[in-house]
């Protein structure tokens, strides 16, 4: 599904990445836990194909195709889907307008027709009960005036309706108390299937708790630097990160 | 006569002459009396120069030359009944007039739904048979020292006079399809008078279409009078051939606790210019004034403001935004000025544009000038590009960067026809924007 290697990036002169490497299989739940600084949102962006970010080496396959010669609309045509951290709010353009125009440039990528004003309807209803959002935000312009909380359903909504393969969580938990956290993560989880992955980016291992992931990695200063079962989250939640920091160092060559 | 006066100028003063008592024809005598008094006026004031601040980007003088002077006419071409049709709001289906030129063309008009004692006729006619109204309010609102006001009051002729007696409230919207229907390059002069008296309503949508491809000039006022307690609204839809050019002069002044909302939507003209004037004559007074132009190719809009608080206790709201393509040019002055006895004056204003290509350029210039120590007044002026953010959110839900793009630049656009009272318009008015902004 997705295969990163030897990811190095920058962004205004910054090392950010320094030789990532990532498989994601087909229906797999992957956590990315690391500090803050280690390049976590800077993974997420250049998925997600952020133009400032500058990919100095490496390469990016997704579902066998070459991810960074598509544009962002591209990718998320191809079943690329990025939950934002801070969700952007856009005056003025209503939730309807823009996720019918959204789903149907999806769909027509996929090959199949437009769906009716109804269909529409019936399908956004659907999948805002998911998150337990109003139905009515169709009518409300995307994102403005949303709580904190809402904001983020409304990202797991948007996914909803995108059906993607992939699905990155960049920090989805950020900013949500524990009920908001829980209907976050019972909509991702009734979003899980065999052929759908989810890459979920995270600083706590709270949200993993609820969104319970196949495999666990470590980012630190723009590499992974170790993978496990969910047991590691636990693991990193007790002793922090700097456990990790002090064994890395010791298996690093030294420069002299 | 000075003898300082530019060719252009002299050009004018001497077709004056020529034209009283042939084509400036006319039995009121206050009419005549104005007319001179204005060319005499005009001959001191002249045209507005570009050393002046207020005509720093715009050179009038390029486009209303010599030639163009001579070719100062009130001849008028038939038009056809598909203009007028295209031109009317669909489903609104309210009386309308056609000014054709300039000349109210009564022929071509429907108003049939207006309440009765409502005057829709045109000037000349008004200062024979609404002698009263006429002189008390005609060219009494034109800032006698713009060069440009002046010189279409020496030559007014035709031009639309709407009167609303107190009382009374249209409830439907009068719109006003201004037509120029000149085959060849030539300049006219068109001229509005809005009296609504006490206690009175009157909506009215102005739309200003070319009939050919011509390169014209218009020179328009407008003057508005809202009486106590009294609504006006107005809505002006700058929409002639790419080669045509229009200066818009409104001059506008309200009573005691009436209401005035007034729209400027310039969307096609190679120079627009608007000189907007709000003045106050008693206290409890508001006033709405928003605008949104598109700039493409080489075009200039420019829009200069002033709102004059001079009484106690009003409220005024400014609003224009803009979106600038290729090679145009947006300029906009807003200058709000709050008198000394003008106390627990509010007034916000605001203009945002949007740069859409390199070359195009934009020159905002809000003015606040405040006397009075009690009031609450705010602006705030911003030009960019469209959200880099805005854009990549979009785009990473499967927009591509052109739909993107639509669909923030038409929203940035309705944000200004939102504040449109009657529905069948705003509706109207939002699809038109979203389709020109493109």
């Amino acid at each position: 599904m997705l295969s990163i290697k030897n990811l190095h990036v920058q962004i205004e002169g910054n090392k950010i990445l320094n030789g990532l490497d990532l498989d994601v299989e087909p229906g797999m739940i992957h956590a990315i836990m690391g500090p803050n600084g280690s390049g976590k949102s800077t993974l997420a962006s250049v998925l997600a194909g952020r133009e400032e970010y500058e990919v100095l080496e490496g390469e990016i396959t997704f579902k066998g195709q070459d991810l960074l010669e598509l544009g962002p609309d591209e990718r998320a045509r191809e079943g690329l889907f990025l939950a934002f951290q801070y969700p952007v709010e856009l005056p003025g353009v209503s939730m309807s307008n823009f996720l019918k125009e959204a789903v149907n440039s999806v769909r027509e990528h996929r090959g199949l027709p437009p769906l009716s004003s109804a269909e529409f309807l019936k399908d956004m209803k659907e999948k805002a009960a998911l998150v337990d959002l109003n139905p009515d935000l169709k009518r409300r312009s995307v994102n403005e005036g949303f709580s904190g909380g809402e904001k983020k359903r409304n990202e797991i909504f948007q996914l909803a309706m995108l059906d993607p393969t992939l699905a990155i969580l960049d920090e989805t938990d950020s900013g949500l108390d524990i009920d908001a956290l829980r209907i976050v993560a019972d909509g991702v989880n009734k979003l899980r299937d065999e052929n759908r992955s989810f890459v979920v980016i995270t600083h706590y291992q709270r949200l993993l708790n609820y969104i319970v992931p196949d495999v666990v990695h470590v980012l630190l200063n723009g590499r992974i630097v170790k993978s496990g079962t969910k047991d590691l989250a636990l693991q990193l939640e007790e002793k922090g990160y700097d456990w990790l920091k002090s064994e890395i160092e010791l298996s690093e060559p030294t420069t002299a | 006569m000075s003898e300082k006066l530019s060719e252009t100028e002299s050009a004018f003063v001497s077709l004056h002459r020529t034209m009283v008592g042939q084509a400036l024809n006319g039995n009121s005598a206050s009419l005549v009396g104005l007319r001179q008094n204005a060319i005499n006026t005009f001959a001191n004031v002249g045209l507005p120069a570009r050393k002046s601040e207020a005509w720093k980007y715009t050179n009038i003088n390029a486009v209303l030359t010599k030639e163009l002077a001579a070719r100062l006419s009130f001849d008028t071409h038939k038009v056809k009944p598909r203009l007028v049709n295209e031109s009317l709001i669909p489903g609104l289906d309210s009386p309308f007039v056609v000014v054709n030129n300039g000349v109210l063309d009564l022929d071509s008009s429907n108003l049939s739904n207006l309440p009765n004692g409502v005057v829709v006729t045109t000037l000349q006619d008004a200062a024979e048979k609404h002698r009263s109204v006429f002189d008390s309010h005609f060219g009494k609102y034109v800032n006698e020292t713009e060069g440009l006001a002046v010189l279409n009051t020496a030559f007014v002729h035709g031009g639309l006079f709407v009167f609303v007696p107190k009382g009374i409230e249209v409830a439907e919207t009068l719109q006003v399809v201004h037509v120029v229907s000149s085959t060849e390059s030539s300049f006219i002069q068109p001229r509005t008078l809005f009296v609504v008296e006490e206690a009175a309503s009157l909506s009215v949508i102005e739309r200003l279409v070319s009939a050919t491809d011509s390169a014209t000039v218009s020179n328009r006022v407008i003057e508005t009078y809202t009486g106590k307690s009294s609504r006006l609204s107005i809505i002006r839809v700058q929409d002639e051939n790419v080669d045509s050019s229009t200066v818009t002069s409104l001059y506008s002044v309200q009573e005691r606790d009436s209401y005035v909302y007034d729209l400027t939507l310039s969307l096609s003209g190679k120079l627009i210019r608007n000189n907007l004037n709000f003045r106050h004559l008693d206290s409890h007074c508001e006033t709405h004034l928003n605008g949104f132009f598109i700039g493409r190719g080489d075009n200039q809009i420019d829009n200069h403001s002033i709102v004059d608080h001079a009484m106690p206790d009003c409220y005024s709201n400014e609003t224009f935004k803009g979106v600038l393509y290729d090679n145009s040019t947006g300029v906009f002055n807003g200058k709000v000025l709050v008198r000394r006895d003008a106390q627990r004056t509010n007034a916000y204003q605001s203009n945002r544009s949007i740069v859409v290509s390199d070359s195009a350029h934009m020159y905002s210039k809000p003015e606040l000038e405040i006397y009075a120590d009690d009031v609450k007044c705010s602006h705030g002026a911003t030009t960019g590009r469209l959200e880099p953010e805005s854009m990549f959110y979009l785009q990473s839900r499967g927009l591509s960067e052109e739909r993107a793009r639509a669909l923030l630049l038409g929203a940035f656009a309705r944000e200004v026809v939102e504040s449109v009272a009657n529905p069948v318009v705003r509706e109207y008015l939002t699809d038109e924007l979203n389709r020109r902004v493109l």
